[in-house]
């Protein structure tokens, strides 16, 4: 019977179906989670690198990857510690670090390291460490970081006979070139632009001696004379001398045009060396320093691990991050290329520096770059998020664009919005101090209550004969 | 009632407008899932390939394209370094990059998100096909006391915002041990007002006699259900499995909360991993997207008639 086979089919897919998912359930307490984000070749790198460390070390509890996409990350992290379920191992940008400690979501890593002689706090490269600890307590270790360098097609700079960018240029040479190398056609369209600068824009306030945050990093100074006159030029690429397009425009579309030889220059990290290297064929592309403007500042992300105080396996967290950062663990992440290891023996090992994936990059540079870095994008402190520092900024920039303000006007916007916002995270209360505010509205009700009785007991309020009550009461019978 | 040519011009030209408004993104992404790097926003639609091999001083040589300068353009000889004009003609060819797809097939596991999506978008469908008619039936069939309240009351549920539900819903799930399972996509997904009101709203018109002559032939409830309304609703519940399916399917945002070992990921979050902020595969990326909607597209033409009916009868969509 059709019909009879029609349910039977149903039933059993049902049943099967049913079966394979009770027998899929999971358990994370079985794990060691350690949670990531990255492209499809990154996390191929730390699959590699997990399965080696079950295969070899046997831990009583296998580590595992948890992983999500770049754009949503902290946000998750965020959303998963508030859930009570957060990973064990945190994967995370230096930045976000007093955010995280702030809420009480990382482990004080000060006594693991301490007490294990097997750890050696100065293998890592200078500086990357610097931001992993707060109030004289580490956090997190570094891992991995890049620097931020001035991507170039050398066949635009060969064909204009402009010689390649190095570490003495300024803001004055970068434009210099960038008006040579764009490209105008008859109709008077650009056919190919000279520079994009739009990623570094922190940077460049800083390289100004403008800063956004004050160094407690609880107010935002970014009015300054010096930043406007950063946030101008950055404008002036655009709009002035028409070397960049729109700053408003996506950072994907400059990406592709690099790629695609209709723009010159780029600045960009080092995750975008393969995939340049391997779009544009060996030689075309190399790297520079960042241009320097009064200051000489570079920019670097750093990645670091850190275990969450939500852990409940906290030493075996530990273990995986010593192997993590080790030789071996270290050099798995590098095969990638997507990022610069932070130990120094790797970092500064012909694995790095000869990468069989970027022959032809000169990629000492983004180690020349590291000792004055700072925080990119933003050294956010921990009331604010880089997605609000950055939506603001681009807000300001809008305003500037759109002729709405001036660059000072724009930026004393932001610094009053800004400083609104923090105002507003530093009044949310944590959960003891919403306890605390619980218990002493409950005692004042209660004292209200109590005095509220007495009042009432000491007869005036009561019904008694004579008092008020009584009176209203006996009007309203009548 | 005949439309006059003018209004009946008027008419098709504001529809072919609306229909360019959603077919031409999906054209453009068709294109670019076959273009070269670099080539996404060259300003043209066909994918032209700006290096290879071109004839030069008799000799077959590879080349790439440096500069554009009107209809000539200066080309790199990579054999020897050498910068030479040529005319564009002679470089630029119409070329598919069909390796894209290949490419972004290697990737990921796209045959693992693939079964993943397969597996929950049927669990789901199957479940939902289910739970709802069973609740359809009841509430279009049963008598028992505040029957409508509560059809009220599970309808206004459609009503709630759906990122109202996420929390809640996922600290349930932890107390489970459902997260980063494919029951944790799966549950949520069985149960759905609008499937049961659907379903009611057909099982409604299914004539009441036939189901007392089934009655007087010794019928159950149960019998009734699924010898006589079941059979008789083919058309409501391939329109339910429809939708509910391609929902499944197309789903990014569940799938993306609740999973986070990358073996069990669905196609729509495995594919949202070819992002990243600074560096950006357009071609990939769309060969990827491709991939993705083709079983969607192929099951909305196999079943298009029970979709349209579905909308029609109840005046919703999917």
């Amino acid at each position: 019977m059709p019909r009879n086979l029609l349910l039977a089919v149903c039933a059993a897919a049902l049943l099967s179906a049913g079966l394979f998912l009770l027998l899929t359930a999971d358990d994370p307490s079985r794990y060691v989670v350690f949670s990531t984000w990255g492209t499809p070749s990154e996390i191929a790198g730390f699959r590699t690198l997990i399965d080696h460390y079950n295969a070899t070390r046997h831990p009583l509890h296998p580590v595992k990857l948890s992983h999500s996409e770049q754009y949503q990350y902290t946000e998750r992290l965020l959303v998963q510690s508030a859930a009570l379920a957060p990973p064990d191992i945190i994967h995370l940008d230096r930045k976000d670090i007093p955010l995280f400690v702030q809420k009480g979501l990382l482990e004080d890593m000060t006594p693991l390291m301490k007490g294990d002689s097997s750890f050696d706090p100065g293998v890592f490269l200078p500086g990357l460490s610097a931001g992993c600890s707060v109030a004289g307590r580490a956090y997190a270790v570094p891992h991995n970081f890049s620097t931020l360098v001035l991507y170039f097609n050398r066949d635009h700079f060969d064909a204009a006979g402009i010689p390649c960018p190095d570490s003495t240029w300024t803001w004055e040479s970068l434009l210099t070139a960038a008006r040579r190398l764009t490209i105008v056609d008859r109709a008077g369209n650009i056919v190919r632009y000279g520079c994009h600068m739009q990623i570094a824009f922190s940077t460049l306030l800083q390289q100004n001696g403008g800063h956004v945050l004050n160094a407690a990093l609880d107010s935002c100074v970014i009015a300054s004379e010096e930043c406007a006159d950063a946030l101008q030029f950055e404008v002036d690429l655009s709009e002035k001398y028409r070397v960049s397009w729109s700053m408003l425009a996506q950072n994907l579309q400059w990406d592709d045009m690099f790629k695609g030889g209709r723009l010159s220059m780029i600045v960009n990290g080092r995750w975008a060396a393969v995939p340049y290297e391997q779009a544009m064929g060996k030689g075309t592309v190399d790297i520079a320093p960042l241009p320097r403007g009064r200051f000489r500042k570079g920019a670097a992300a750093v990645h670091v691990m850190a275990i969450s105080s939500g852990s409940a396996k906290k030493k075996e967290a530990w273990e995986f991050v010593k192997f993590l950062v080790s030789d071996e663990g270290e050099r798995m992440v590098n095969r990638e290329g997507a990022t610069i290891p932070a130990t120094r023996s790797i970092a500064c090992s012909d694995a790095f520096l000869r990468h069989v994936l970027t022959p032809a990059m000169d990629n000492r540079v983004f180690l020349e770059e590291l000792p004055s870095s700072v925080v990119w994008p933003f050294e956010q402190g921990p009331y604010l998020t880089t997605f609000t520092l950055q939506s603001r900024f681009e807000l300001a920039m809008r305003r500037v664009l759109l002729h709405e303000a001036t660059a000072m006007q724009s930026l004393r916007g932001m610094q009053e919005e800004i400083n609104r916002d923090i105002q507003v995270q530093r009044r949310v209360p944590d959960r003891r101090r919403f306890f605390g505010g619980l218990l002493s509205w409950c005692c004042a009700a209660l004292c209200v209550l109590a005095c509220v009785s007495a009042w009432r007991l000491l007869g005036h309020g009561s019904g008694r004969p004579g008092s008020s009550l009584h009176r209203r009461g006996a009007e309203r019978k009548l | 009632m005949k439309r006059s040519a003018p209004a009946a011009f008027l008419l098709y030209a504001l529809l072919l407008v609306f229909s360019a408004w959603y077919v031409v993104p999906f054209c453009w992404a068709l294109v670019t899932s076959v273009k070269h790097p670099g080539m996404v926003f060259d300003g043209r639609w066909l994918p032209y390939a700006r290096e290879g091999s071109m004839p030069l001083d008799g000799r077959q040589r590879e080349i790439r394209v440096v500069e554009e300068r009107g209809d000539s353009l200066l080309v790199r000889i990579v054999e020897t370094g050498e910068l030479r004009g040529v005319l564009r003609k002679d470089v630029e060819t119409v070329s598919p990059r069909w390796s894209n797809y290949a490419e972004a097939w290697s990737m990921v596991p796209f045959g693992r998100y693939f079964l993943n999506s397969m597996l929950i978008g049927l669990c789901v469908t199957l479940g939902q096909l289910v739970v709802c008619s069973l609740g359809g039936y009841a509430f279009a069939r049963l008598e028992f006391p505040g029957r409508d309240t509560v059809f009220f009351l599970y309808l206004a549920t459609l009503m709630i915002p759906g990122p109202v539900l996420t929390v809640p819903v996922y600290l349930l799930l932890r107390e489970y041990h459902l997260l980063n399972t494919y029951q944790g996509v799966v549950l949520p997904g069985l149960f759905s007002a609008y499937g049961t009101f659907l379903l009611r709203q057909f099982f409604l018109t299914i004539p009441k006699d036939l189901e007392d002559a089934a009655r007087m032939d010794g019928a159950g409830t149960l019998g009734v259900y699924l010898r006589i309304i079941l059979p008789l609703s083919g058309p409501a519940l391939a329109a339910l499995a429809t939708f509910v399916f391609i929902g499944s399917w197309n789903d990014f945002f569940w799938p993306s909360i609740v999973l986070t070992d990358p073996d069990r990921l669905t196609l729509p979050v495995g594919l949202a991993h070819f992002n990243d902020i600074y560096v950006f595969d357009y071609g990939r990326l769309m060969a990827g997207s491709m991939i993705t909607i083709a079983p969607a597209i192929l099951m909305y033409l196999v079943f298009q008639r029970f979709i349209t009916r579905g909308v029609v009868m109840t005046g919703l969509k999917g």
